[in-house]
C-alpha cells in the first residue's frame, strides 16, 4: 500500500506491540522479517466469519447474465435496499459471458478479482442433503432451525450431524492434520475473536486478547517466582468437579501455548505491511504476525478464525453494510498483501462464512430479514480463476429458488461442499473428508473447483 | 543487644590490673530485657585485684533493680523499675576507690500469648482473657492491629473487653504490645469469630449469597446467619430499587451508567434485585452497540430493575413496548407491508421474542427435556410479525404516521400502520381480522406467557445465572411448576430457585458436591464478587467495565441479542456450561491478570479495600492462608493445596506481599472462579 505516512507506520507499530513483544522496535521489523525464507510446506486457512448474516444479495449483483439482469434485482429491492447500477464494480464471469457487480465498498477486492486472486462462490448454505423447493415446502429434511442466528452460526462452524460431539469442522480438520506440525505442539487453531466453536476439537486452540496471550510479567523475585510456581501447581489440582477441571485445563493449555508463542514472537516481528485501524484490520494483522513466525513455532499447518459482527441488518441496512463491507475489503486486501510479502500468497487461503443470507425483499425499517443461501468469497493465490462458482439464484419473489416468497434462496451448494474444498486444499485426504464433513456423502461433487 | 556489645563481648578477657590502676567494665553500655541475663567483665591495667560487683551501689544487686553474681552475670528484674537506667560497678575489694562501671538500660519483657479465652468469639462485646508471659501493667492488647487497652492481672494474664464484628476471613488476630523501653509486639494468636446463635452455618450463608447477591462479604454473611434465609429474602424483596440517574443525553456513550452499574452492584443494598435485573438484561437483551445513548439505556435498565420482582407477563409486555427494545429489534415504526415500496413487516422482534424471550425453538417438558416438536415455523414468524405492527414512539395518540423519537414510557399504537388481516400465531391460536394493535399484542403475549415452554425456558436461564449451569431435570421441573402455578411471579420463581434442595446441597461442608455442580463466574460477576469478598468500595467515576470487557463481557454492550454467551453452550464433554462460551486460553490467563491487578493496583485504583485484617495474620502464613481460604472459599480450601500456598508466600517477609500473593493464588484458582 503506497502513501503510508511515517506517522501511520508508527501508529501501526504501537498497535502491534502486543503481538511483537515488548522487546521489538520498529527498526528491527524489516530486517527480521526479510530474514524469513519462503516456507516449504506451509498452508494456512483463514476463516472470516461475518456474524449476523451478511446480505449476500448486495455483495454481488447480476448485471447482465444469461438468466437475468440488474432490473430483476432492482425490481424487488427498489430504492430502499437496491444498489445503484452505476455504483457497482463490474466483474466478468463465465469467461466473460456474464457480468456481475460487486458492492461499491469492495473496490480493493475487485482489484484482487481482476488479478485472479478472488473467487465468488454463489448461493452456499446449510443443507442436510440436496433438496428441491417442492420437497422443502412439504417439510423435507433441512438443518434444525434455519433462519435462527445461534443455530445457523453453530452449523456453519460445526457442520455437524445430530448427536455428534460438540466440536467445529476446522477443529476436526486440525485433529487430522496436526501430525504434520510434529514435533511442534503449538495448537493448529488460533482465534482472534474469543473462544471459537469453529476451532473446537480434541486439541486446545489459542485465543488472543488484543493480540496477546499470557500472564502479566513478573519482577523475577524469589517471591514472585514462588507465586507463579504455586499458580501452576494449583492448575494441576484434581477436585473431581467437572467445571473446575475444565477451567484448569484451558488455563494450563493457555500457559503452554503462551510460552511458545511469546518465545516465537520475541524472535520474529510483525510484517511491515500496514493494516487498517479497524477491528478486522487488527485481527488480520495479528494473524499475519503469527504466520510470520511460523518457523519459530515450527508449524506447517494453521487455521485462523477472525470475526466481525453487526451484519444483522434488519434496519438501516444500506449505510451499515457500506461500513461493514468497507472494513472487510480494506482488511482482507491488506492481509493478502501481507501474505504476498511473506512469499505465501499461494499458501494462505482466506474465506468468508456467515450464518445465512438475507431476504431479497426489504422489511419495514429499510432492512431485510433472515434468509438462507448466500454468496461467499475465497481469497488467495491458490484460487484457480476469478469467477462466480456455482449457480446464481434467480432473483425474484416466488421464483424457482425462493422458498418463502420473500426472496429466501434454496442453497445450490452446501456448506459441506464449500468447506470440503477448502479442507482438501489444506491437506485433508479425500478419504478423511467425511470425518470433517459427515454430511458430505449426500452431495455430488464432493469438492468444487475454485481452488 | 547492640552491635557494639556483641563485638566487645568476644574480645575482652578479665585480667589482673595494677593495684591502683582504674578498672574498666565491659561492655560499658548494654540493654537487658526483663528476666534476661548478661555477663560483664572487669579489666585493669595493673595487677588483677579481687573484684566485688554492685548494682546501683548495692553489692550483688537487689530484686527491684536486678542481681549480679560473683562472676559478673547480671540478671534483670521481671519488671523494670521506674528508673530503668542502672549502673553496674566492679569495685576492688582491697581498695574501694578503684572501681569501674557500666551503664545498663533495662528493657520491658517480650510479650507472648499462650491462649485466648474464650477460644472462639461471637459478634458483639466480649470479656476476653489473654494468657501468656511477659505482660506488664503497661501492656496493651491489640485486635487486628487496633489497640483495645488492657487490664493487667499478672505477668501471665491480661483482661480486655472487645467488640468483635464480621471480618474478612472470619478470624481476628490478638497481639500484646509492650511499651518502651524495648517496645515489642507478641506473635499473633488467631481466634475465629462468628455469630452467637446462627440460623445458617457460615458456608451455607456464603453459598446462598454467591447465588442471591453480587457476592458475600463478612458483614452480609453475618447478617444472613443472624436472620436466616426467609427473612433475608423478605428484606431484599422489600428493598427499594437503586436506579440509574435519569438522563436525556443522546451522546453515544454509556460511561456514566457503566460506572453506576459497578457502584450499585458492589455497594447497593438491593443486592438481589440488582442481580436479578442483570440476569434479565442477559435474557431480554438490548445492546449499546445499537441503543448506546443514555436516554435509551437508562429507561430500559431501570425498567428491568423495577420489574425484577414482578410477573413475567408484565415484564414481557414492558420489554415489548419499550422504545429502546423497539429500536434495538426494529419494532418501533414497524408498519404493515407496503405494496408500493414492496416491503414486508420486520421479522426481527417477532423472531427473537419467541426464540429468546419466551419459548425457544423446540418443545420442552417442564423438566427441560425436549418433546421433539418444533414450536413455530417461518410462517408463524411472519404472522406474529404482522400482529406486532403499528407501534411508534411514546407520545401523542396519532391516527397515522410516526411519533418523534422519545424513550420515555411505552410505545403507542397507530392503527393505520397495523396489519388488520387475520393471523395464526404460536400454538395455532387464530387472531381474527380487524383486531387493534393492542388486542393483537395482548393475544401474542398471552399465548407466549402461558405456553408450556415458557416456564422451563425462563426457569432454566434464571437457574443458570444464579445457581448452576446444568441443573438436574428434577430441579428444573420444581422451578417450572412454581413458575406455572404462580403465573410467572418472579419473586416465587427466584425463591424456589434459591431455596431448592439442589441449590442448598453443598451448604454442609461434609457433603461432597456433585461433579457437574456450579457455574463459572461470568466476567462481570467475577470482578464484582472479588471486590465484595474484600469489602471494597469503588470510585463513583470508576472505569471498572474495562476488566470484564477484556474477559469477553462488556457491560451494556452484549455482542448481539444472543448475549455474549449462550445458555445452551456445552463443553466438549456435553455439559451445559453457558459461561464457558467465554472461556478461552486468552481469557483464562487474562482472568488471572485481572486478579493480579486487583491485589496489586486495586483495579487501576478504582477499588479501595483494607487488607490489614489479613496483614495482621501474615506473621503466621498458615493462619493467613486459612483466613484467605475462609474469605474466598468459605473454609473449602483443600488441605493438599494449603501447603503449596503457605510455601509460596513464606518466601517473602513482606507481610503485605504475603497477603497479596495469598489472595491472588486463591482468587485466581478455578476453585474460586467456579462458583459451587
Amino acid at each position: 500500500m503506497s502513501g503510508i505516512t511515517r506517522r501511520t507506520l508508527l501508529q501501526m507499530g504501537a498497535q502491534s506491540l502486543g503481538i511483537i513483544g515488548a522487546g521489538a522496535c520498529l527498526g528491527r521489523l524489516s530486517r527480521l522479517y526479510a530474514a524469513v525464507p519462503p516456507a516449504d510446506d506451509y498452508k494456512a486457512l483463514v476463516c472470516l466469519f461475518m456474524l449476523g448474516g451478511n446480505d449476500g444479495n448486495n455483495l454481488v449483483v447480476p448485471v447482465k447474465t444469461d438468466a437475468q439482469a440488474y432490473k430483476d434485482y432492482f425490481a424487488v429491492r427498489g430504492e430502499t435496499l437496491g444498489l445503484a447500477q452505476k455504483a457497482l464494480g463490474v466483474i466478468p464471469a463465465s469467461n466473460g459471458k456474464d457480468a456481475y457487480g460487486l458492492h461499491p465498498q469492495l473496490g480493493p477486492l475487485r482489484a484482487l478479482y481482476d488479478r485472479g486472486k478472488l473467487a465468488i462462490v454463489a448461493n452456499v448454505g446449510t443443507l442436510v442433503k440436496p433438496i428441491t423447493k417442492a420437497e422443502y415446502q412439504q417439510g423435507g429434511p433441512v438443518p434444525l432451525n434455519l433462519f435462527s442466528h445461534s443455530d445457523q452460526q453453530q452449523q456453519w462452524q460445526m457442520a455437524t450431524i445430530p448427536g455428534a460431539a460438540h466440536n467445529g469442522w476446522a477443529g476436526r480438520a486440525a485433529d487430522i492434520i496436526s501430525a504434520r506440525n510434529a514435533p511442534s505442539t503449538f495448537p493448529v487453531g488460533v482465534s482472534t475473536a474469543g473462544n471459537s466453536l469453529f476451532l473446537t476439537s480434541e486439541q486446545p486452540q489459542v485465543s488472543l486478547i488484543n493480540g496477546s496471550l499470557g500472564l502479566d510479567g513478573s519482577d523475577g523475585s524469589p517471591a514472585a517466582n514462588a507465586r507463579d510456581a504455586a499458580f501452576q501447581q494449583i492448575l494441576k489440582f484434581q477436585t473431581g468437579m467437572s467445571l473446575i477441571q475444565k477451567a484448569n485445563r484451558v488455563a494450563a493449555d493457555g500457559l503452554d501455548a503462551a510460552k511458545e508463542l511469546n518465545a516465537a514472537l520475541s524472535l520474529g516481528a510483525a510484517p511491515k505491511r500496514a493494516f487498517p485501524d479497524s477491528k478486522l484490520g487488527q485481527q488480520l494483522q495479528q494473524v499475519a504476525g503469527i504466520i510470520n513466525v511460523r518457523k519459530n513455532l515450527g508449524v506447517n499447518r494453521q487455521i485462523f478464525y477472525v470475526a466481525l459482527g453487526d451484519f444483522d441488518t434488519h434496519s438501516d441496512a444500506m449505510p451499515r453494510q457500506d461500513a461493514l463491507l468497507g472494513e472487510v475489503a480494506a482488511a482482507m486486501s491488506a492481509f493478502y498483501d501481507a501474505a504476498a510479502e511473506m512469499g505465501l500468497e499461494k499458501r494462505v487461503l482466506t474465506f468468508t462464512e456467515s450464518e445465512f443470507g438475507r431476504t431479497l425483499q426489504p422489511s419495514s425499517g429499510a432492512g431485510s430479514d433472515h434468509a438462507w443461501g448466500s454468496h461467499h468469497m475465497v481469497m488467495g493465490g491458490a484460487v484457480k480463476a476469478a469467477d462466480i462458482y456455482g449457480t446464481f439464484p434467480v432473483l425474484g419473489l416466488q421464483g424457482p429458488d425462493d422458498v418463502t416468497g420473500r426472496g429466501v434462496w434454496l442453497p445450490s451448494i452446501s456448506l459441506d461442499q464449500y468447506g470440503a474444498t477448502l479442507a482438501s486444499w489444506f491437506g485433508v485426504a479425500d478419504d478423511s473428508l467425511t470425518k470433517v464433513f459427515p454430511n458430505l456423502t449426500n452431495f455430488t461433487p464432493r469438492k468444487l473447483t475454485f481452488v | 543487644m547492640t552491635a557494639w556489645s556483641c563485638v566487645a563481648f568476644g574480645l575482652l578477657i578479665a585480667q589482673a590490673a595494677a593495684t591502683d590502676a582504674p578498672v574498666t567494665v565491659s561492655p560499658a553500655k548494654a540493654n537487658v530485657r526483663s528476666g534476661g541475663t548478661r555477663k560483664f567483665f572487669a579489666q585493669s591495667e595493673g595487677l588483677n585485684p579481687k573484684i566485688e560487683w554492685q548494682v546501683n551501689g548495692v553489692k550483688g544487686g537487689s530484686p527491684s533493680s536486678g542481681t549480679i553474681d560473683a562472676d559478673g552475670t547480671f540478671t534483670a528484674p521481671a519488671v523494670p523499675p521506674t528508673n530503668n537506667q542502672i549502673e553496674i560497678e566492679a569495685v576492688s575489694v582491697a581498695n574501694p576507690a578503684v572501681r569501674g562501671k557500666a551503664s545498663v538500660i533495662l528493657l520491658n519483657p517480650m510479650p507472648s500469648i499462650a491462649s485466648v479465652d474464650p477460644p472462639n468469639l461471637t459478634y458483639g462485646g466480649a470479656a476476653i482473657t489473654i494468657n501468656g508471659s511477659g505482660f506488664l501493667s503497661g501492656s496493651q492488647v491489640q485486635m487486628d492491629g487496633a489497640t483495645l487497652g488492657a487490664k493487667f492481672v499478672s505477668n501471665t494474664q491480661l483482661k480486655v473487653t472487645a467488640t468483635v464484628g464480621p471480618t474478612p476471613g472470619g478470624r481476628v488476630a490478638f497481639t500484646v504490645f509492650n511499651p518502651d523501653p524495648g517496645s515489642d509486639t507478641s506473635p499473633p494468636a488467631v481466634v475465629a469469630v462468628g455469630p452467637a446463635h446462627p440460623k445458617v452455618e457460615f458456608l451455607g450463608a456464603a453459598r446462598f449469597l454467591e447465588q442471591a447477591s453480587w457476592g458475600p462479604d463478612a458483614e452480609s454473611i453475618a447478617h444472613l446467619q443472624d436472620v436466616g434465609f426467609e427473612a433475608w429474602l423478605a428484606e431484599q424483596f422489600a428493598a427499594p430499587p437503586t436506579l440509574y440517574k435519569d438522563s436525556t443525553s443522546s451522546a453515544d456513550n454509556l460511561t456514566d451508567q457503566q460506572s453506576e452499574f459497578f457502584v450499585h452492584a458492589t455497594m447497593g443494598a438491593d443486592q438481589l434485585r440488582q442481580r436479578i435485573a442483570f440476569a434479565l438484561s442477559q435474557i431480554f437483551v438490548v445492546s449499546g452497540l445499537k441503543t448506546g445513548q443514555p436516554r435509551q439505556m437508562v429507561p430500559y435498565q431501570n425498567m428491568l430493575l423495577r420489574d425484577a420482582f414482578g410477573s413475567y407477563g408484565s415484564l414481557l409486555r414492558d420489554v415489548t413496548l419499550s422504545p429502546t427494545m423497539g429500536v434495538y429489534l426494529d419494532l418501533v415504526n414497524d408498519d404493515k407491508g407496503d405494496p408500493k415500496l414492496g416491503t414486508s413487516p420486520n421479522e426481527n422482534y417477532a423472531r427473537e421474542l419467541m426464540q429468546l424471550f419466551s419459548i425457544g425453538t423446540v418443545g420442552l417438558n417442564p423438566d427441560g427435556s425436549e418433546t421433539g416438536k418444533v414450536t413455530y415455523n417461518q410462517r408463524t414468524i411472519t404472522d406474529v410479525a404482522r400482529a406486532l405492527t403499528g407501534w411508534t414512539y411514546p407520545g401523542k395518540a396519532i391516527p397515522q404516521g410516526h411519533n418523534p423519537e422519545n424513550y420515555f414510557g411505552p410505545m403507542v399504537a397507530v392503527e393505520a400502520n397495523h396489519d388488520e388481516q387475520n393471523k395464526v400465531i404460536v400454538g395455532r391460536v387464530a387472531l381474527p381480522a380487524g383486531q387493534s394493535a393492542d388486542l393483537d399484542l395482548n393475544d401474542v403475549l398471552h399465548a407466549l406467557a402461558t405456553h408450556p415452554n415458557t416456564a422451563p425456558f425462563i426457569s432454566l436461564r434464571l437457574i443458570q445465572h444464579l445457581v448452576t449451569s446444568d441443573p438436574s431435570p428434577d430441579y428444573l421441573r420444581r422451578v417450572s411448576q412454581v413458575f406455572t402455578s404462580s403465573n410467572g411471579d418472579l419473586k416465587a420463581v427466584v425463591t424456589q430457585i434459591l431455596m431448592d434442595p439442589e441449590a442448598r446441597r453443598g451448604d454442609d461442608a461434609k457433603d461432597s458436591p456433585a461433579a457437574k455442580e456450579g457455574h463459572w463466574r461470568e466476567p462481570v460477576l467475577s470482578v464484582i464478587a472479588m471486590l465484595r469478598e474484600l469489602h471494597a468500595s469503588v470510585r463513583a467515576d470508576n472505569r471498572l467495565e474495562r476488566f470484564p470487557t477484556n474477559l469477553g463481557q462488556r457491560v451494556f454492550y452484549p455482542a448481539s441479542v444472543f448475549n455474549d454467551y449462550s445458555p445452551l453452550y456445552r463443553t466438549s464433554t456435553g455439559l451445559l456450561a453457558p459461561e464457558f462460551d467465554l472461556l478461552s486460553s486468552g481469557t483464562a490467563l487474562m482472568r488471572a491478570n485481572v486478579v493480579r491487578n486487583l491485589v496489586e493496583k486495586g483495579l487501576n485504583g478504582d477499588a479501595q479495600f483494607d487488607i490489614s485484617p489479613f496483614v495482621a495474620l501474615a506473621g503466621s502464613p498458615a493462619d493467613l492462608v486459612d483466613a484467605v481460604g475462609q474469605a474466598f472459599l468459605y473454609g473449602r480450601l483443600p488441605a493438599t493445596l494449603k501447603p503449596e500456598i503457605v510455601t509460596a508466600i513464606s518466601t517473602t517477609h513482606d507481610y503485605n506481599l504475603r497477603v497479596r500473593h495469598a489472595i491472588y493464588l486463591v482468587a485466581s484458582s478455578a476453585l474460586y472462579q467456579v462458583e459451587h
